[in-house]
């Protein structure tokens, strides 16, 4: 059966240089983007180490000092923390409200980072970790956990005791797994030796957002009052028309001193947003792909159409002397399949050359290459380029089968 | 040239099935050729009230360092050294300055419910610049915004919402708990033009935004848009900021912050492509990384489409044969073969392109939203935004090397066809 098959695709050499090439190509482009959208995939599937659903982000804003309604606070700064204090304590008498917490470039999906080298008591995680500032109760409105069964509240406790929270990748460039060790030592940041912070406990890793890997998943919680980003969780089934509810009494419960709520929004926008450039770029590759296969559909039909209807006398003869439809039809896509057979150890000989060059995706922990990723990705091109071809090819080919042998034959 | 579209119509009609195959083919291509083509577009081209595109150097973020140490800053500029940097050069037409983001902006009419929208904060050049569509009323001035005036600029869609009605002009409501008067009302503006895009603008003295600096009262909130009096002029424009720099860093020099220009300002493609206020941005990678896509995008459908001339081709060899026996020069029948496809190659082309601004104009949502938005509001497009004469340029072009890569091999071949072989069938 093989070597009819060899036969056949000697003797349409010429146009079966170009499918080659054509296959090659779309087997090349579809290994790249199958490996970013697995590689994408389990990124995302990973444990992000934190929760935002029922979470909100609140925005106060101050009156302008051209405004009739401004209040010039005396003393300095101290009028002010006392009227966001009050804020803070209305929004925590909120029925609806479980949770409230303010923090400075913390809370999940913020474009804006603090952080930087951090040293566990003699050892050095070097390079950009992502420092929190909070108050304590960030822990209960994002649902941190410890390393070893600690509640966020247990967290929470830790913070209000002045200790910082380390996450359990922090050390990983020294290999360690488990820092576990190291509660109770000492934490400096940016290199400094003056000031420094007690560890309190371990906590799971804390992804930046979905898609991110490396560094910037590495975290320290740091006990601090920055005035700046208000987040609240509310409770389970209180969410429905909690922006309505809050922005409703922002004139009267929320408006002190100089301050005025603005704002409200739930964390499924921030989230979006944020994600908005990575799932982008997922739809961008899912249409090039399904473009490739559909002209991998189209080329099969356009060559096919055409050597079929020239075989019709031959296949004719086939069925003559007994040969099963089904017979036909795996003679046929045969062709195509052995075609893509052919190419594809080429294929993928190109694509361990991309992944060797790092031009493909990143993904912890191998990196840009492992041998499953690559011919798990290698497979998936395979897998869909043949049911293409087979669709290409089934088109024509029933058709020339459709026609009696009879007829086909009455020119011998 | 009838007889070449007869005999391309008579091929067409002849082989059906081939030719379903290769219309479907390249109007897809073409089609998505196109989408790529536009989402950039949209970004770049002109269209009120952002006419003035091709003309614009924007200076969004500006940078600063300590020499000899790795200290740096990079973002929006405070107003004042936005004055210092881009106010009134002499080299150019005028210049513009504006906050860098929007702002939430709560205004109130008494016993209406609070409309919240996003607000722009600007000087009084901003209305000279951009060509917004006054519908009621008329913008504030620079006069304006020295004196302070509380005067805001309202979108037609936030006017129905706070007065139920475009006709406000001369209205007063509350913003953010200051009282404010309507100064005009204008055509609602797509977030497309995002540099200008907001629901209020207001004069950028009135807002507590205009306090909001940082290293010693360099950096702050605001960008700067230069209007050049042709794009010819972008140089000598540059090197006035760059003039300007020099002198203003002397100024300054007591805060040990100094400004570095990074190439800027920059044309409305760079700002596109420039992601961090601190990296210039690489127009090469950018457009590399774009060509690759188009390349993708035109080679495969290239190959089906060449098999399938390959095969037409063989069909007409005797046809060819007699006509090379009868004198006809190579050229010729290349040219003509070359032609009768390219035909085919535009009608699919054009069928592509209208598909493309179909589709991007029911779309628009989907397609637009790309990256990190500033504002809810959803992005929308109008044919005026979609169909420019630029992207209907590039959609021919993209055809014609569509149709020299797949006709191409097969027409050369075809041209070359042994006179003997050919009419006896071998």
């Amino acid at each position: 059966m093989s070597q009819k098959i060899l036969k056949q695709i000697r003797n349409e050499w010429r146009s079966n240089v170009w499918l080659c090439v054509e296959l090659l190509i779309v087997s090349v482009v579809l290994w790249y983007v199958t490996d970013f959208l697995v590689a994408s995939y389990t990124i995302s599937s990973r444990p992000l180490g934190f929760d935002v659903e029922h979470c909100y982000k609140l925005t106060f804003d101050q009156v302008s000092e051209t405004s009739p309604e401004y209040v010039p606070y005396d003393d300095e700064g101290q009028a002010a923390v006392r009227d966001l204090q009050q804020l803070l304590e209305r929004l925590e008498r909120r029925p609806e409200i479980e949770a409230v917490c303010v923090s400075a470039n913390s809370h999940p999906y913020t474009g804006s980072n603090s952080g930087g080298a951090v040293t566990v008591d003699t050892l050095k995680a070097s390079g950009y970790n992502i420092f929190r500032y909070v108050q304590p109760d960030f822990m209960r409105v994002f649902r941190y956990e410890g390393l070893n069964g600690e509640t966020p509240e247990e967290l929470a406790e830790m913070l209000r005791q002045g200790k910082t929270l380390i996450s359990a990748n922090i050390l990983e460039e020294h290999g360690i797994k488990d820092p576990s060790g190291f509660i109770g030592k000492r934490v400096y940041l940016y290199e400094d030796t003056l000031w420094s912070l007690t560890v309190g406990a371990v906590i799971k890793p804390v992804r930046y957002h979905d898609y991110k890997q490396g560094q910037m998943n590495r975290t320290v919680v740091i006990p601090d009052v920055f005035w700046q980003d208000w987040t609240i969780r509310v409770r389970e089934n209180m969410d429905k028309d909690i922006v309505e509810k809050l922005m409703a009494d922002a004139e009267t419960q929320f408006r002190v001193g100089n301050y005025y709520l603005a704002n409200v929004e739930p964390f499924s926008r921030l989230r979006d947003n944020i994600l908005r450039s990575e799932h982008t770029a997922q739809r961008n590759q899912l249409t090039i792909m399904a473009f490739l296969l559909v002209n991998i559909f189209l080329g099969m039909l356009g060559t096919f159409w055409f050597r079929t209807q020239q075989r019709v006398p031959d296949l004719a003869v086939r069925m003559v002397s007994g040969a099963t439809r089904r017979q036909i039809f795996r003679l046929l896509t045969g062709e195509g399949l052995l075609l893509l057979t052919i190419m594809t150890p080429i294929a993928l000989a190109i694509d361990l050359n991309l992944a060797h060059l790092e031009l493909n995706t990143y993904l912890e922990p191998h990196g840009y290459f492992s041998w499953t990723h690559v011919l798990l990705c290698g497979g998936i091109a395979y897998g869909l380029m043949a049911i293409m071809i087979v669709a290409g090819i089934a088109v024509p080919a029933s058709r020339a089968m459709r026609i009696a042998p009879a007829e086909a034959l009455r020119d011998e | 040239m009838r007889e070449m579209m007869r005999q391309a119509m008579a091929q067409l009609r002849s082989q059906r099935m081939l030719t379903v195959v290769g219309i479907t083919g390249t109007a897809l291509s073409i089609f998505l050729i196109m989408v790529v083509v536009m989402l950039q577009q949209v970004k770049v081209a002109p269209y009120a009230p952002v006419s003035n595109r091709p003309r614009m150097l924007y200076a969004q973020y500006a940078s600063i360092v300590v020499e000899n140490t790795p200290y740096q800053s990079n973002g929006p500029m405070s107003y004042e050294s936005a004055k210092e940097l881009y106010g009134n050069l002499e080299t150019a037409e005028r210049s513009t300055i504006f906050a860098s983001y929007l702002t939430v902006a709560t205004m109130t009419v008494p016993g209406g419910r609070p409309v919240s929208a996003d607000m722009l904060t600007t000087d009084g050049e901003f209305w000279n610049v951009y060509d917004f569509t006054f519908l009621s009323g008329k913008p504030y001035d620079q006069t304006a915004v020295d004196a302070a005036q509380h005067v805001a600029v309202i979108d037609e869609s936030t006017a129905r919402r706070l007065f139920g009605s475009t006709d406000a002009a001369g209205r007063e409501f509350q913003l953010n708990h200051s009282p404010y008067t309507v100064a005009g009302v204008v055509r609602d503006v797509s977030t497309l033009a995002e540099e200008c895009f907001a629901h209020v603008w207001v004069p950028l003295t009135t807002t507590p935004l205009i306090n909001n600096t940082w290293n010693s009262y360099l950096m702050g909130s605001f960008s700067a848009v230069v209007l050049a009096k042709s794009s010819d002029d972008f140089a000598a424009i540059r090197e006035e900021c760059d003039r300007r720099m020099r002198a203003y860093n002397k100024t300054v020099k007591e805060s040990n912050w100094q400004f570095i220009s990074r190439g800027r300002p920059y044309t409305k493609e760079e700002v596109l492509v420039g992601q961090w206020a601190n990296v210039e941005p690489d127009l090469k990678t950018y457009r590399r990384d774009r060509l690759i896509v188009f390349l993708i995008l035109l080679i495969v459908p290239a190959i089906n489409l060449s098999g399938m001339t390959e095969s037409r081709m063989r069909q007409r060899r005797e046809e060819i044969g007699v006509r090379r026996a009868f004198g006809c020069k190579r050229s010729t029948l290349l040219m003509q073969l070359f032609g009768e496809n390219l035909m085919i190659t535009v009608v699919a082309g054009l069928i592509g392109w209208a598909l493309s601004v179909g589709f991007a104009y029911l779309f628009s949502t989907m397609l637009f939203l790309e990256g990190y938005s500033n504002t809810l509001t959803m992005p929308k497009v109008s044919l005026e935004m979609l169909v420019q004469p630029s992207t209907f340029a590039w959609a021919l072009g993209f055809c014609f090397v569509l149709n020299l890569l797949s006709t191409g091999v097969p027409a050369w071949r075809a041209s070359r066809t042994n006179i003997v072989n050919a009419i006896n069938k071998k």
